[in-house]
């Protein structure tokens, strides 16, 4: 899909790496520029085999599929030379410095765009390029939690009453990182459509809490409106149903319309508790969730969690099974999708690697492996930059790829 | 290059792109709203007798749906049928977010758009995916986030599962929006149309990928473990002064760890030998909480904030609503935009991403069902008002 889309990456950990890979997967050609000791992502656990190494990080490896690397100490004056002239062959460099950092290697965006005016430079910071935070600092988990997407995380329900006792929570790992690198992904794409087709190219100042925030305006759009007061964890609970403990396993109900109810009752074989007129309305209901999850409970207890789903969902029910990560690596959805697909690596061997969420004409992605450090250093700066070996043998030597 | 070719900043960066959207409730008309802020022209299609289940929820569609025109057909009536053909012929991309065979029952499946624009780009973003055994799933967010694994993934490490309430349809409609763009790439490169296939479920399983691929290659099952980070401590929120107020805090290194110490004040429970490295941090990270919360709770979170950044620590709150869009911060960035609907103006949360040339587009809110039959029936596909009328007569419209 994106072959013949030059990228430049300067960036690390989750995030940038992310969006580049993204790129990557679909056929982008990515330069990672990594510092001489790597992308600190390299010494980010687990490891394959639990054995640390280099190449051996499954965050790392599974971030940076389908790329090229390079190793370059861009704070040198002769590393940011080299790294301008990478980008003299690129449309979209993606970084996620910040402009302090960029101009300590000697690279201002505005002077990168007067030289190639036709780039595209995504700028991913934790706060964006200008405002009153725009030196904060932020690891991955205070970007996450400063977008107001943990302070409502985890909701109240039968699972935990009293959930204010404990501190918000993030989703996931790095499912924040993940996400807004997606969206950050379609941005630069849409910037390098504008600019082939146009010849102008542009700066994309994205805040990691900006785009987060924009991805959270369902649940923020109430509120602003006055329709709901503020959301907390208590008061945007569960009143009944979500997650539920069958005999082996949970499960998920969502109650929506009428006949997501209607199809539950029957499912649980018409119980008179269900006839009683508070139990009529979806408002009524919502007055009497424990009552409810009494009920429901006693029922699911004896129940075994693929026959309910089965059976719901043949019926219209909105159950699904609550799976493990092991479940969801060995369902037949994903196998039939082929959302898992072998990748080879040279140290760190062959694996089935998660692909994405889209498929372009039913075709399979297949992700290349991870680079090592400074895999295609010899590639890059010889075949196409053009310094010689002696060249590099002296770059080399000074540390600077 | 000469100016004629470029169009005006406030176009966007789409300008000249036509979507049909057929999509419905909020996963699909997420993915055409990005592309409408974009500056693509996005065609809401609806029918008078099944309207968006947003409409009961008119704030929502005000926002889900801005930057759209909207279009009634009865897509039970031959006659419309017809019209939305002609409208793919002059669209570059379809999107629709039905359960799998819809479209085909309604003779607008892939292939049938093929005939009638060979470069056509279509979108059908569904739960599961349109084939396979769970295909036929009905499927809501929260039904994502358990199918996925990210709920497995999220919540305590003592504690249930966690019940998530957010954001699981727009991680769909953000994984559209991306893919439809790369669609868009490839048809700039090469006049190829693609359809995209997109699983809800998939999108969600894709933010835990790393945790994925830890049981892919160890066979162990990674599990939710609440904020901790193995190895780093602090890194979690801590209680602040007020009710329910947290600040979240991560020191990664020996260095960052004197700074938070001395920005404290340096209290003699930091001298404790528990806390002498990363290592030891970590083990006792719960009592190292217990201690952090009798310096933070006397503060509020922004307060906290305030003192650790000063010393270069990474600290922030975790935002309850009022309080995010009243920071001076938010504020200064200007994250709400008030935008003008049929009945109101209303404020809605503007989508993240300064582009300098083309800023995204935000200046109106979803109009009402059918807003705009007149310049799509009349002016795009050139219909008589007589015709117009007589279609309505006959109900292709209702």
């Amino acid at each position: 899909m994106l072959k013949g889309l030059r990228v430049v990456e300067l960036a690390e950990l989750i995030a940038g790496p992310y969006c580049a890979k993204l790129l990557g997967d679909l056929g982008a050609d990515i330069v990672k520029v990594e510092p001489p000791e790597g992308d600190a992502a390299r010494r980010l656990g687990p490891f394959v085999d639990g054995t640390p190494g280099e190449d051996r990080s499954i965050p790392f490896l599974h971030l940076n599929t389908s790329k090229r690397a390079v190793t370059l100490d861009t704070t040198t004056p002769r590393g940011a030379a080299l790294l301008r002239s990478l980008l003299a062959d690129a449309e979209l460099l993606i970084t996620d410095r910040v402009p302090s950092q960029m101009a300590a290697c000697g690279i201002g965006i505005d002077d990168l765009l007067e030289a190639q005016p036709s780039l595209v430079v995504l700028a991913l910071t934790p706060y964006g390029m200008t405002g009153p935070y725009r030196d904060y600092r932020a690891y991955p988990l205070n970007t996450f939690h400063a977008a107001g997407e943990g302070y409502i995380t985890p909701v109240a329900s039968h699972l935990m009453p009293r959930v204010t006792d404990r501190p918000p929570l993030r989703h996931g790992r790095f499912a924040g990182e993940y996400k807004l690198a997606t969206y950050a992904g379609m941005l630069a794409l849409a910037a390098v459509y504008h600019a082939r087709a146009t010849g102008v190219g542009q700066v994309i100042d994205l805040s990691k809490q900006e785009a987060l925030i924009g991805l959270n305006y369902v649940e923020f759009q109430p509120w602003l409106t006055g329709a709901l007061p503020v959301a907390t964890r208590d008061s945007r609970a569960v009143a009944f149903g979500g997650i539920m403990q069958c005999s082996d396993g949970e499960v998920q109900f969502t109650f929506h319309e009428q006949h997501h109810w209607d199809s539950l009752v029957k499912l649980m074989g018409s119980p008179a508790w269900a006839d009683e007129e508070w139990a009529a309305t979806h408002a009524s209901r919502l007055q009497h969730g424990e009552q409810i999850n009494v009920h429901l409970k006693e029922w699911m207890r004896h129940q075994s969690r693929n026959d309910i789903v089965r059976e719901g969902q043949l019926i219209g029910c909105t159950v699904a099974p609550y799976n493990t990560i092991d479940e969801v690596y060995a369902s037949e959805q994903m196998e039939v999708r082929q959302f898992f697909q072998p990748v080879t690596h040279p140290v760190a061997g062959t694996h089935d690697y998660p692909t994405a969420a889209y498929r372009f004409d039913d075709a399979v992605i297949h992700p290349g492996p991870a680079p090592s450090l400074g895999h295609d250093n010899d590639r890059v700066f010889g075949e196409q930059l053009g310094l010689s070996a002696e060249e590099r043998r002296e770059l080399r030597a000074q540390g600077i790829i | 290059m000469p100016d004629a070719v470029t169009p005006p900043a406030s176009a966007g960066a789409l300008a000249g792109v036509r979507v049909l959207d057929f999509t419905w409730a909020v996963s699909g008309p997420t993915a055409t709203m990005m592309l409408a802020s974009l500056g693509a022209e996005v065609i809401k299609v609806e029918s008078p007798r099944r309207p968006d289940v947003v409409r009961r929820n008119p704030p929502l569609m005000a926002s889900t749906n801005r930057q759209k025109r909207t279009i009634t057909l009865n897509l039970g009536h031959p006659a419309a049928i017809d019209l939305a053909k002609r409208l793919v012929a002059i669209s570059d991309v379809v999107a629709e977010s039905f359960r799998p065979k819809v479209m085909d029952g309604f003779g607008l499946g892939y292939g049938a758009l093929r005939e009638i624009r060979e470069d056509i780009i279509m979108l059908s973003s569904s739960m599961a995916g349109q084939h396979g055994p769970s295909s036929h799933f009905a499927g809501y967010a929260p039904m994502f986030v358990a199918l996925s694994g990210l709920g497995e993934m999220t919540g305590y490490e003592d504690g249930p599962p966690a019940q998530i309430r957010i954001g699981a349809d727009i991680v769909a409609g953000v994984h559209g929006g991306f893919a439809l763009l790369a669609a868009l790439f490839h048809h700039q490169a090469t006049g190829e149309g693609t359809h995209i296939d997109l699983s809800a479920i998939e999108s969600q399983s894709c933010l835990i990928g790393d945790s994925l691929l830890e049981f892919a290659a160890n066979g162990t099952s990674p599990r939710r473990s609440g904020n901790d980070e193995p190895g780093v401590a602090p890194h979690d929120c801590y209680r602040c002064a007020g009710d329910d107020r947290w600040v979240s805090i991560v020191v990664t290194s020996d260095e960052e760890w004197a700074r938070f110490v001395g920005a404290m004040g340096t209290p003699a429970w930091a001298s404790d030998a528990g806390y002498a490295d990363s290592q030891s941090r970590w083990q006792n990270r719960h009592r190292l909480a217990h201690d952090i919360e009798t310096w933070t709770s006397a503060r509020t979170a922004s307060e906290v904030t305030s003192i650790l950044q000063a010393a270069g620590v990474a600290a922030i709150p975790s935002y309850p609503a009022d309080e995010l869009f009243a920071d001076p911060h938010i504020v200064e960035r200007d994250m709400v935009a008030n935008i003008p609907g049929p009945a109101r103006v209303w404020p809605v949360i503007r989508l993240g991403g300064k582009l300098a040339r083309t800023p995204l587009l935000v200046d109106r809110a979803c109009p009402d069902m059918g807003n705009d039959n007149a310049y799509v029936f009349q002016e795009l596909l050139g219909l008589s008002e007589d015709e117009l009328r007589g279609l309505a007569e006959d109900g292709a419209f209702a």
